[in-house]
């Protein structure tokens, strides 16, 4: 008898003990998350921890992160690698997982998962009430790229169009996609014009490993393409490099116009475009120049360090720093004055400056 | 619980009617089989003082008999890191990394050559015959890699006539099956060892993390994440003479496992991974006018093929060759000094798809003194050094002591400066690699004390290590590929703790035996707790017998982690406890007639949890065996 109350009371124990052991969870939130700027970080790398910050539109405040899941109670649970917008929702692309979070783009609450149909996803747009989604399929792949065409009312991918290898930043206009092929775990050298109508795809070639796109007032497309580093068979050195350059696509004729091209072994990245003006980074510092410019500027705007997410808007150019373990940083610089008027902490990873 | 007993009974009742059963008194005894026992682990345990070795027993090892991390998990002061039931899975040692803690088997060294590591999840024990856990540094004898603490699996051959054989059976919730068969056969001159394991599970559970559903509102499940794997074994001793000693070992493994997605979406889990291991050992043990000699030739491969596409034919590979030469010779003078020297040549050669063949070669040279006056001192001094032709190496050295303090209390010193090379993946990887890299070093102390009587014991050691040029992988700034860099130094400090109390009082029996590690291991920049490193993990388990029933009760806690080290709630994993009842009942027991069923509950409170960030562990499970000695 005395065993059976020993052996009772130490199960007793031990239930009591469990239930003490819950933790508490992220502070639930409800949220207005317009008139301000939502900022997407990727996580770690196979981490499932990416996440959302969101800052209010007068910098008045320090940014606050991990919104979706205070405001849902759950993770995003992958590498959130961008978010697309309709008028009414927010779409949570999250890489590694294959899916698309949907949320209300105001209070942030989630109204369902996408969780088929999708390899891969990078990048979404939304033309004429749908979504288009751009996939790597399997990324070593290179015959598998395509575009997932979301329902806007049922959130189901209704069909894909496929496409050449390496499919990345996608645009819209006029019922026709813009894509800019990257290369995926490889490279290309293109852009694909899709009409949406025919779903008939030209092809645009650009130089190697286009990113960026940005339609201009006219609606031309300018086009960031990074260049590529060679290597060696051992994949212990760079071999070689590709020409890096900005190409600009004249989109009624789907021709490049003109192209400038960087010095070999310089590979810029990040892009943004404000009245006329082109933005990008280069080696730690931001450059910018007159769209028409037909030579790249030789002196920085500014000396950023290394920077992972970059726009400008109203004259103020927004960089997000990344740090090692660390969360990012994200800095908001007057570019007239040079002055850095706000600084958050933000998502771990945090690659994408968004305005709601 | 009902269900459980009573698919129990119902085997028991079937199992009752063959079977003759024998008077419970008997249920005591041990199998007392006289024979002489050769353990490679054997001959070098003088020369480990001053440190905590928790050895595991068979019962142990049965209940948690379907993998390895388990077993760990709930039985041994490692902290484990796993993606899921089933999924790739490393230890840690007192807050240290994965690639510091060292497996050998027989003695050989079989971290992977490529990322310096060992899954345990595939890596199969059933059929090796003692697991041992030492706690602490030891590079002085085992080289690169020993800094948190070694796992030794070991196989022992018997000489002398006889003839023992084991069959266990397990099959529980999501079509998970363990088996094992092991035969030991000897003559005076002869020993042989037999044994194969097939293990395979559809691993198909739930996810109970309410929080996470498909688009209608239903739970997930754990798509992707089915296992198959099985092992061979085959060794062989011949006694040339009373004073020589041939023993063959060799081993095959082959795993094919399925990588499940976890949250929030299993469904786009694709990924699948095989892997080929083969280990071959001969030894010549020896003895001649005061000295003992052991020669030691080994060759082991590994093969992993990953397929980032299921049913893709193409995939990733891995592959290393090791080539292994030993010899160690000990003078032992009256018992009271020893002296041991220990030679050690290995080649190892590594490829994969996307690099040339990469080759390594470590001759290393150790050796040391032992002192023991047989009655309350015991002192060893022992360096070593070694010449890697990729990197220059320090040198390893450890001081140790033992003090006999009261009747059956030791008090317990040991010292030491350890090591780890960089990996072929940390220096070779596509992209990643860093030829830069400098060796991981490592200056720790163990301090503590033991007490060993019948029926209880005690061991508790404080440890403290200093980690020089920590080898971690960061994202580098401007993507999110990682790359390994000697970032970080860190301290590790805390206390380990295991405990064994027995108590028969009449016809009940009691045990209770556990493990519990307190570490304060932190980054010695940022003064933050490193990533996957719980303050406090407990375990035990509580049994209580009477005559042929066994009841136990496990119960695991593993404090908060975090998953990086910028040390915020969002990036960790909350704090662990999960809880198993199982019952065993042994239906006979003769001189070398055994049969035991056993059943067992796993996680009864349905508790959700993880062991890493949105990979579920099962909710409340079962498994029932049979384990059969003839």
């Amino acid at each position: 008898m005395k065993s059976t109350n020993l052996l009772s009371r130490l199960l007793f124990l031990s239930v009591v003990i469990a239930a003490c052991t819950e933790d508490n969870d992220v502070a639930p939130l409800q949220g207005d998350f317009e008139n301000g700027i939502i900022i997407s970080a990727e996580g770690n790398f196979g981490g499932k921890d990416g996440s959302v910050a969101f800052l209010d539109g007068d910098l008045s405040k320090k940014a606050t992160n991990f919104i979706y899941t205070s405001v849902n109670n759950a993770q995003l649970g992958g590498l959130v690698q961008s978010i697309g917008f309709s008028e009414e929702d927010a779409f949570i692309i999250i890489n590694d997982a294959h899916s698309i979070a949907v949320v209300d783009r105001t209070t942030f609450e989630k109204k369902t998962i996408v969780l088929e149909g999708l390899k891969n996803p990078r990048y979404m747009v939304v033309e004429g009430g749908k979504g288009y989604v751009t996939n790597w399929g399997e990324g070593g792949d290179p015959s598998d790229d395509y575009i997932a065409v979301l329902d806007l009312e049922s959130y189901a991918v209704e069909s894909t169009i496929s496409l050449k290898n390496g499919v990345e930043q996608i645009a819209a206009k006029e019922g026709k996609l813009y894509v800019s092929h990257k290369g995926a775990f490889t490279t290309n050298n293109i852009i694909s014009v899709v009409d949406i109508a025919t779903n008939e795809v030209v092809e645009i070639e650009v130089g190697d490993n286009p990113d960026e796109i940005i339609f201009d007032a006219t609606g031309d497309l300018y086009v960031l393409f990074e260049g590529r580093s060679i290597w060696n068979s051992d994949w212990t050195a760079i071999e070689s490099h590709t020409e890096a350059g900005i190409a600009k696509i004249d989109t009624n004729t789907n021709t490049v116009v003109r192209t400038l091209t960087f010095d070999l072994g310089a590979h810029p990245g990040l892009f943004s475009l404000e009245n006329d003006n082109l933005y990008y980074a280069l080696n730690g510092s931001v450059f910018s120049m007159t769209a028409s410019d037909t030579s790249l500027p030789t002196t920085a705007l500014l000396e950023t360090g290394s920077i992972y997410g970059m726009t400008v808007k109203n004259g103020q150019l927004y960089t997000l720093k990344r740090a090692f373990e660390n969360l990012s940083q994200l800095n908001v610089i007057d570019i007239n004055s040079g002055q850095t008027i706000h600084s958050s902490a933000v998502g771990l990873g945090a690659s994408k400056i968004y305005f709601n | 619980m009902n269900y459980i007993q009573g698919t129990l009974f119902c085997c028991l009742a079937s199992a009752l009617s063959h079977a003759q059963s024998k008077p419970l008194g008997q249920l005591d005894s041990i199998q007392a089989i006289d024979l002489v026992e050769i353990k490679a682990a054997k001959f070098h345990k003088a020369s480990v003082l001053g440190q905590k070795i928790v050895e595991l027993s068979e019962t142990t090892r049965l209940r948690n008999g379907t993998n390895f991390t388990e077993l760990l998990r709930y039985n041994s002061p490692i902290v484990f890191k796993d993606y899921g039931r089933g999924g790739i899975s490393t230890a840690r040692f007192r807050g240290t990394s994965a690639s510091n803690t060292l497996v050998l088997w027989n003695g050989i060294n079989i971290n992977a050559a490529g990322n310096g590591q060992t899954d345990f999840n595939a890596l199969s024990v059933a059929t090796s015959d003692q697991i041992k856990i030492q706690s602490g540094g030891a590079s002085v004898r085992y080289g690169s890699g020993a800094i948190g603490g070694v796992v030794h699996i070991n196989d022992h051959l018997y000489f002398g006539k006889h003839h023992a054989s084991q069959f266990f059976s397990s099959y529980g919730s999501f079509q998970t099956t363990s088996n094992f068969v092991k035969t030991n056969i000897g003559t005076n001159k002869w020993a042989f060892k037999f044994a194969a394991t097939y293990n395979q599970s559809a691993n198909d559970y739930t996810f109970i993390d309410d929080r996470y559903t498909d688009t209608d509102g239903s739970l997930l499940k754990n798509e992707n994440g089915n296992y198959r794997n099985y092992g061979l074994d085959f060794s062989l001793g011949y006694e040339i003479s009373k004073n020589n000693t041939l023993q063959f070992f060799t081993t095959g493994y082959y795993a094919n496992r399925f990588f499940s997605d976890g949250l929030p979406n299993p469904a786009a889990g694709s990924e699948r991974n095989e892997d080929f291991n083969q280990r071959n050992l001969l030894q010549w043990s020896s003895r001649f006018s005061g000295f003992k000699q052991q020669v030691n030739l080994a060759y082991l491969t590994q093969e992993y093929r990953y397929y980032s596409a299921k049913d893709s034919v193409d995939y990733d590979y891995g592959k290393t060759v090791q080539s292994i030469a030993s010899h160690e010779l000990v003078y032992d003078r009256a018992n009271l000094w020893k002296a041991t020297t220990f030679l050690q040549y290995t080649h190892t050669q590594g490829a994969a798809n996307a690099i040339t063949d990469k080759k390594r070669q470590v001759f290393s040279l150790s050796g040391g003194l032992t002192y023991n006056n047989g009655r309350n001192l015991r002192m060893s001094l022992h360096s070593r050094n070694e010449f890697n032709s990729d990197f220059k190496l320090p040198l390893a050295i450890s001081f140790a002591a033992e003090r006999k303090m009261g009747a059956s209390l030791w008090a317990k010193i040991n010292l030491s400066k350890n090591y780890r090379a960089p990996t072929f993946n940390e220096m070779y990887w596509p992209r990643l690699g860093n030829l830069d890299l400098l060796p991981e070093y490592a200056q720790q102390g163990d301090v503590g004390f033991s007490v060993e009587k019948k029926h209880f014991e005690l061991a508790a050691t404080f440890f403290y290590i200093r980690m020089d040029n920590k080898i971690i992988w960061l994202p580098s700034v401007n993507s999110n590929q990682w790359h390994p860099k000697n970032i970080a130094e860190a301290v590790n400090k805390g206390v380990e703790t295991s405990f064994y109390i027995e108590k028969n009082i009449r016809k009940n029996r009691f045990q209770l035996k556990g493990n519990h590690v307190y570490t304060s291991a932190k980054n010695t920049t940022t003064k933050k707790q490193l990533a996957y490193t719980p303050e406090h993990v407990l375990n035990y388990t509580f049994s209580y017998g009477i005559n042929r029933f066994e009841a136990y009760f496990q119960d695991l806690f593993q404090g908060k982690v975090y998953t990086n080290e910028i040390g915020i709630d969002f990036y960790s994993l909350k704090p662990v406890r999960v809880m198993n009842l199982g019952l065993e009942y042994t239906l006979f027991q003769q001189e070398s007639n055994k049969l035991v069923f056993g059943g067992k509950l796993n996680n009864f409170l349905n508790k959700v949890y993880y062991f890493t960030n949105l990979r579920p562990m099962p909710g409340t499970n079962f498994t029932i065996n049979i384990n059969y000695k003839f």
